[in-house]
């Protein structure tokens, strides 16, 4: 594995309890270079910082607003190093009592230090007690260690169930005389049967298992030998349930580790956006390095592979710079730094090169050129650009110690510049087509094509627009000749809205067919996707009907949706009124109605905003009117034609694409 | 990060969503002593999609436990990761708190 050279960050809070959780995925982001376990940097490293700073806010800086907490991180390829600084007094650490006290066990302040002992590998107060530093080293199973070292938490002394249950059957079921010991280090352990106290004995089978965390078992069958039957299908059993185990647990760890891991990817990508202007993220890094280091000028430069030039992304001090050098240029240093792929550090004469700006030719300069870097998460580094900085103000040469800062530097930049040119060519293109592709296939995936039922006739379409939207509709037959009708239309559109609508018609499907009454149905959807439309802000106008066998009535749930119709002959229209608001915002117990139906005579037309919506621009009167009135004036024709009708002259009044999707249904019985 | 608070029969579900930590602690104990308030008695705090929780967030739980005790209610915690579980250990506060392994397990008598 490629060595990650040190890097130093240092960045400033407000002293805002409300800052800290942003701070601490900013550090740990500092941190992705580093050689530790990605669970100990998401856990232990996190909750350390988190105390340190909360100390800082709440007890150094006193909670006062005025003062800010300094947070500086030396990362290297198998260590963090988190410093973090209040403006405070500074305080005793020593006089801090100890929270696993039965006395202070209830008491509900008073962890914080101790936990950052018990979670970092080492934590030192400087004299005053207003700098804390939290070391984080590559340690394979810090936790288990602090887990077994600490009294009275031994390590789960039964058999994972798996493993316990097979000995169980083979001890009751078989009544083979099979005991287990769990080795951990040069500890034996009896655990199974209970009770057990004896180490084995000599007679009979003896075998180890591996146990899911690294310990082993030790099993051994009394009046056995290796080559009894028995025992080997017992070894055998046991093995593949120690798998099963392991296997289990792998899953689980993998999926809590992703979940934090797209947490603290939404976090990064955050900040990062918001640094979009780089630029002005160039400019003020430079400001910042040339007054640490009193440097005169200094330039950004990016390389543009498209034309291989090295291209002025950012300059502060002054001096007139030319906006482009060619890489292949033999008489700039840039080019010269960028090319080699390491630090160039000059004085004097050769300074004459384009690219250092205009500067009295009598005065000699000092010069540090370095090419920034970035490192992949995989794959090989390559250089992106040079950051220059020429002239110190007190005619001093540059040292080594300005090199490895100025390499560090380039380093964080180079991971920005990279992400700045992702963000901008995803956000351009592929992250909207693709959400966009997605979401239009998943919805036309899911809308089926209509289920042709004896006595039924029924047509449905859905026109989804360029950006899609969740509408959807399904006709289902159900038990006892019963016929279930649903429309809906998610608010908001693309890839969460189509997602939604996956859910809904996967799970109406599922309760419409259990035969459950609408209420029923609407009060179990709201249940399957509450979470997900509250945290999307999003919700959804649903209604759905049921048509009683042969019958004579229809029953409906309206959550919210406002074209539901029962047309007559004579074209009357009956509103089915909403039950209830739409689900995200309402919640259960979901009304229900019902209302009386006509076979052969009444039409079921139900239809979304974007179909009225459009039609509306067609002529003064309202959409949904028209929507009516066509639907009257064609009363007596097939549904299929109907519906015809109506996407037509939707089509008519805007021949672009319009703002929503278009949806209809429209049905009958005979 | 937020909380959602939901009723299963008589018992009030509160979920985690993201870490319980110095900055939103005071969100979760409002909430909660809201609930109680209005005749709530019985609490399961799940914390199933939380990486982690800090020295506050532990303190938190333990006013509210203290809080809900002294009302006559109770308090369980459940779907700790290891972590989590390895937190309460250390801090010894496993010996204050009922925690179950599942939230069927919290839920149950």
């Amino acid at each position: 594995m490629e060595e990650v050279p040190p890097s130093k960050s240092v960045f400033h809070i407000p002293n805002d309890i409300g800052e800290i959780e942003r701070a601490v995925d900013r550090a740990v982001g500092c941190c992705a270079g580093a050689r530790l376990s990605r669970r100990r940097l998401l856990f232990n490293f996190r909750v350390g910082l988190t105390e340190a700073i909360s100390n800082a806010i709440l007890y150094g800086n006193a909670n006062d607003p005025d003062r800010k907490v300094r947070v500086e991180l030396l990362v290297e390829s198998g260590e963090v190093c988190a410093r973090v600084t209040d403006e405070g007094p500074g305080f005793d650490p020593a006089a801090v009592p100890d929270p696993r006290l039965p006395e202070n066990i209830p008491k509900p302040a008073g962890r914080g230090i101790f936990l950052m002992r018990a979670l970092m590998d080492e934590v030192r107060f400087n004299a005053a007690g207003n700098t804390v530093t939290l070391i984080l080293r590559e340690k394979p199973d810090y936790l288990r260690e602090q887990r077994r070292a600490g009294s009275g938490t031994t390590p789960r002394p039964v058999p994972p169930e798996p493993v316990a249950a097979t000995l169980r059957d083979f001890r009751e079921g078989l009544g083979l005389d099979v005991r287990a010991w769990r080795i951990d280090g040069h500890e034996r352990i009896p655990v199974f049967p209970g009770g057990l106290r004896d180490a084995p004995g000599s007679p009979g089978h003896r075998f180890r298992v591996d146990l899911d965390d690294g310990s082993a078992m030790e099993v051994q069958v009394d009046g056995h030998g290796p080559d009894s039957p028995v025992a080997k299908v017992l070894e055998a059993t046991l093995e593949r349930a120690c798998g099963l185990v392991r296997q289990t647990a792998r899953r689980g760890a993998e999926l809590s580790e992703r979940r934090e891991e797209i947490g603290l990817l939404y976090s990064i990508s955050e900040t990062l956006a918001s640094i979009l202007h780089l630029e002005e993220a160039a400019r003020r890094i430079l400001e910042e390095v040339s007054r640490v280091l009193g440097v005169k000028r200094g330039s950004l430069w990016v390389h543009s592979p498209d034309d291989d030039l090295l291209r002025l992304a950012a300059s502060v001090g002054g001096g007139q710079l030319r906006e482009w050098i060619p890489v292949a240029d033999e008489t700039s240093i840039t080019a010269r730094a960028f090319r080699a792929e390491h630090p160039i550090m000059a004085v004097g004469d050769e300074m004459a090169g384009p690219d250092a700006g205009a500067s009295p030719a009598s005065e000699r300069e000092s010069w540090l050129s370095v090419p920034v870097r970035y490192t992949p998460h995989t794959g090989a580094a390559r250089t992106v650009g040079v950051l220059n900085l020429i002239g110190r103000r007190r005619h001093e040469e540059f040292t080594p110690g300005d090199q490895r800062l100025m390499v560090a530097v380039a380093n964080q930049i180079g991971a920005a510049l990279e992400t700045n040119r992702l963000i901008r060519e995803s956000m351009a293109r592929e992250r909207v087509s693709r959400e966009m592709e997605l979401a239009h296939n998943l919805q036309m995936k899911l809308l089926p094509p209509l289920p042709s039922i004896p006595g039924v006739e029924a047509a449905a379409r859905v026109l989804p627009t360029e950006s899609v939207g969740g509408d959807f509709y399904q006709v289902l037959q159900l038990s006892g000749g019963r016929i279930g009708v649903m429309i809906g239309d998610v608010s908001g559109h693309g890839f969460p809205a189509a997602l939604i609508m996956a859910l809904v018609m996967s799970a109406a499907a599922i309760y419409a067919e259990e035969g459950a009454r609408p209420a029923t149905v609407l009060e179990h959807l709201d249940r399957a996707i509450g979470d997900e439309l509250e945290s999307t802000e999003m919700f959804l106008s649903l209604c759905y009907c049921v048509l009683s066998q042969g019958g004579a009535e229809i029953t409906y749930s309206n959550a919210g949706h406002p074209h539901a119709f029962v047309v007559e002959p004579g074209g009357a229209a009956h509103r089915l009124l909403a039950t209830d608001p739409p689900m995200g915002i309402g919640a259960a117990p979901y009304g229900e109605s019902t209302v009386p139906w006509t076979p052969g005579e009444d039409l079921l037309l139900l239809f979304t905003d974007g179909l009225s919506d459009t039609l509306a621009q067609l002529r003064r009167s309202s959409g949904e009117e028209l929507v009516l009135r066509t639907v009257a004036e064609n009363h007596r024709r097939p549904v299929s034609e109907i519906l015809n009708r109506l996407f037509e002259m939707s089509v008519q009044a805007i021949p672009s694409m319009p703002s929503d999707d278009r949806t209809a249904v429209v049905l009958r019985t005979t | 990060m937020s909380f959602n608070l939901r009723r299963v029969a008589d018992v009030t579900v509160v979920e985690v969503d993201g870490q319980l930590i110095v900055g939103n602690r005071q969100d979760l104990k409002q909430q909660v002593l809201a609930e109680l308030e209005r005749g709530a008695r019985s609490f399961v705090i799940d914390f199933a999609r939380t990486g982690y929780i800090d020295s506050s967030g532990l303190g938190v739980l333990v006013s509210l436990s203290k809080r809900i005790r002294e009302a006559g209610g109770e308090l369980r915690l459940t779907s700790l990761n290891e972590d989590l579980r390895t937190l309460f250990e250390l801090t010894k506060l496993h010996t204050l708190f009922e925690i179950c392994t599942t939230l069927e397990e919290a839920l149950a008598g």
